[in-house]
């Protein structure tokens, strides 16, 4: 299979005075895993739609390898989709569902079973025993196997996914993640992978887009934008994050502070700044959240609530009602201004 | 006292009674002197076929006959496919659902006799040669609101996205439509000619008001014959036939298109 490079540019997308997209310009590098994360209604979809075809942006252009392919209708574009819904053809067979975009290709017969056959083993599910059932025979797991095979079956140029696992189980989600993955690797296939689910995009994804309100606020790899958001909502909504209210010197005019929940330390006795520690304040501890490998607390503190993340061991110190101070530290310190920011 | 031999458990049986005697009870006689071999209905001689044969050689209902039959198909034939057509638009172009289903539900309210009045009023002022193909006009022209009712509802059940992952895997319009849509739509269509048909076989009022002299459907005949005060045994044996036909249509519509439908509605739903 040969995947794509996907370029973007300067797209931008009206319904009436509603603005689903404004001035986003992307690239999706060929063969790549790409996730775009934002809350529902932030354009993530539309976005997707005009990758695919489907909505014909307003102004900007969509590049597959360098080609204009803006006014090419979805049918000619080449392109592989899974929808949340699935959308498997009910009145088709297994076989018949993976074998449409080559039937309607006109290929032959034989090349078609040989097709549906890889890609079957491809996306693991037994050809003997699954291509002849029907879709409503099958589990919801088995049902995603079969529209990616769908979608890989006429090798498309690129898969796109809009939150193709929104609806499963979270112990189904975790093994068809690592099944996504997997399968993308040995297509090659430049994959374009919408989601408003933060651990869904962490797992997955070569590159990440978060999006709000029909905008990108932040393109990179997911270990950049974990530490160097650029913005309170890209913190927020990609992970977790404590924010203060705090100025920090030669930066001039008021900013906020922010730090991981795992940076941020606790302490009974009042601690001394520096030794990389920038800061502290004193609170109160209000709820202890069992997590499994850690336990989370949360904070009563002078400028708001705040939380921490401490390994269990570490936790069996802290217990409700007790007053601690919360130390910053200096490393993983994220710092917010008016726009923009940066790591101190 | 028991529960089911309460005072108000046997009004009810007996008030159900009523009602199965008041609605069957007319047709089984019916059907039962169809059988009679005397031509008076005032008592049972003995058992016959002849009022059955009679029918076969009787050479105007053949042609009644053929008259309903074939106006019944053609019309259901092609109410359905305008009704699918106008369905289908809908999804396309949804903010033309209100103006459709404004265009498209008073065929079925209107009283009857009005609508047939003016179509009768169109035909002559537009100098058309009333017969076969006023009556199918006639005809079709409620039939494609009931077809309209019909698929419309099935439509809806398909999601959208059905239509959108074809059309990526690189079927063009008409290839989602025939190998997606219609095959999808299976049950309704075939739902709509049922209806359609036996709306067009059984009509009367609109016939009534749109046929020329010398062409006749077979409601029309039994009434023209029965009107005359000639309700032979003959009338009764063709009315036999055609609560028959009746019968056998609306069992396969209650027994597999219904469950069909449900089927989809859950499945897609």
């Amino acid at each position: 299979m040969r995947g794509v490079e996907v370029r973007l540019e300067n797209i931008s997308k009206r319904y009436g005075n509603t603005v689903a997209l404004k001035d986003v310009s992307l690239n999706v590098p060929r063969g790549s895993l790409f996730t775009v994360l934002g809350p529902s209604g932030c354009g993530k979809s539309t976005l997707l739609g005009i990758v695919a075809g489907f909505i014909e942006p307003d102004e900007g252009h969509v590049f597959f390898d360098g080609a204009d392919v803006t006014g090419l209708p979805p049918q000619k574009r080449n392109v592989g989709m899974v929808f949340q819904d699935l959308a498997l053809f009910p009145h088709m067979s297994v076989f018949e569902n993976i074998a449409f975009g080559l039937r309607v290709r006109g290929e032959p017969e034989q090349a078609i079973r040989e097709k549906v056959k890889s890609v079957m083993e491809l996306v693991r599910l037994d050809f003997q025993e699954y291509a002849g059932r029907m879709p409503h025979q099958l589990s919801g797991g088995q049902q995603q196997r079969v529209a990616l095979a769908r979608a890989l079956a006429i090798e498309p140029r690129v898969l796109l996914l809009d939150e193709p696992l929104s609806h499963v189980d979270y112990s189904v989600k975790i093994l068809l993640l690592e099944e996504l993955k997997r399968i993308q690797r040995e297509a090659k296939v430049t994959t374009l992978y919408v989601t408003h689910d933060q651990s869904e995009a962490m797992y997955l994804a070569d590159y990440l887009a978060v999006m709000n309100y029909g905008t990108l606020e932040q393109v990179g790899r997911p270990e950049e934008i974990y530490d160097s958001p650029v913005s309170e909502f890209v913190a927020r909504f990609f992970g977790d994050i404590n924010i203060f209210p705090g100025e920090v010197a030669g930066l001039g005019g008021a900013s906020k502070i922010g730090v991981r929940l795992e940076r941020t330390m606790l302490s009974k006795t009042e601690p001394r700044v520096g030794n990389g520690i920038v800061g502290y304040m004193s609170g109160r501890i209000v709820e202890k959240i069992f997590q499994g490998p850690h336990v989370l607390l949360k904070l009563e503190t002078d400028y708001g609530s705040a939380k921490a993340l401490l390994p269990r061991a570490e936790s069996s110190h802290y217990n409700v009602g007790d007053r601690v101070f919360i130390l910053v530290p200096r490393t993983g310190l994220i710092v917010f201004r008016q726009r923009g920011s940066g790591r101190y | 006292m028991c529960r089911r031999c309460s005072p108000s458990n046997l009004i009810w049986h007996v008030y159900i009674l009523a009602v199965l005697v008041f609605l069957y009870a007319p047709i089984a006689v019916l059907i039962l002197f169809s059988f009679n071999e005397s031509k008076y209905m005032t008592h049972l001689t003995g058992f016959t076929l002849e009022w059955y044969t009679r029918l076969v050689e009787n050479v105007r209902i053949l042609k009644a006959l053929e008259n309903s039959v074939s106006i019944a198909i053609v019309s259901a034939v092609i109410s359905t496919l305008l009704g699918m057509l106008a369905a289908y638009s809908v999804r396309r172009a949804p903010y033309l659902s209100l103006k459709l289903d404004t265009l498209m539900v008073p065929p079925i309210v209107i009283p009857e006799v009005a609508e047939a009045v003016s179509l009768m009023m169109f035909f002559y002022m537009v100098g058309a040669e009333y017969g076969w193909l006023t009556v199918f006009i006639g005809h079709t022209a409620f039939n494609i609101s009931y077809a309209y009712v019909t698929i419309k509802g099935q439509i809806h059940s398909i999601s959208p996205n059905i239509e959108k992952i074809a059309q990526s895997l690189g079927a063009g319009s008409f290839a989602v439509f025939r190998r997606i849509v219609i095959p999808l739509l299976t049950p309704a269509l075939t739902a709509s000619l049922l209806v359609t048909f036996i709306t067009s076989f059984s009509d009367f009022v609109k016939t009534v008001f749109t046929t020329g002299p010398g062409f006749e459907t077979l409601p029309l005949y039994v009434w023209r014959v029965a009107v005359r005060g000639r309700a032979t045994p003959e009338l009764n044996a063709l009315a036999t036939l055609m609560i028959l036909v009746s019968l056998v249509i609306s069992i396969y519509y209650t027994r597999r298109i219904i469950t069909k439908l449900g089927e989809s509605y859950q499945k897609q739903g």
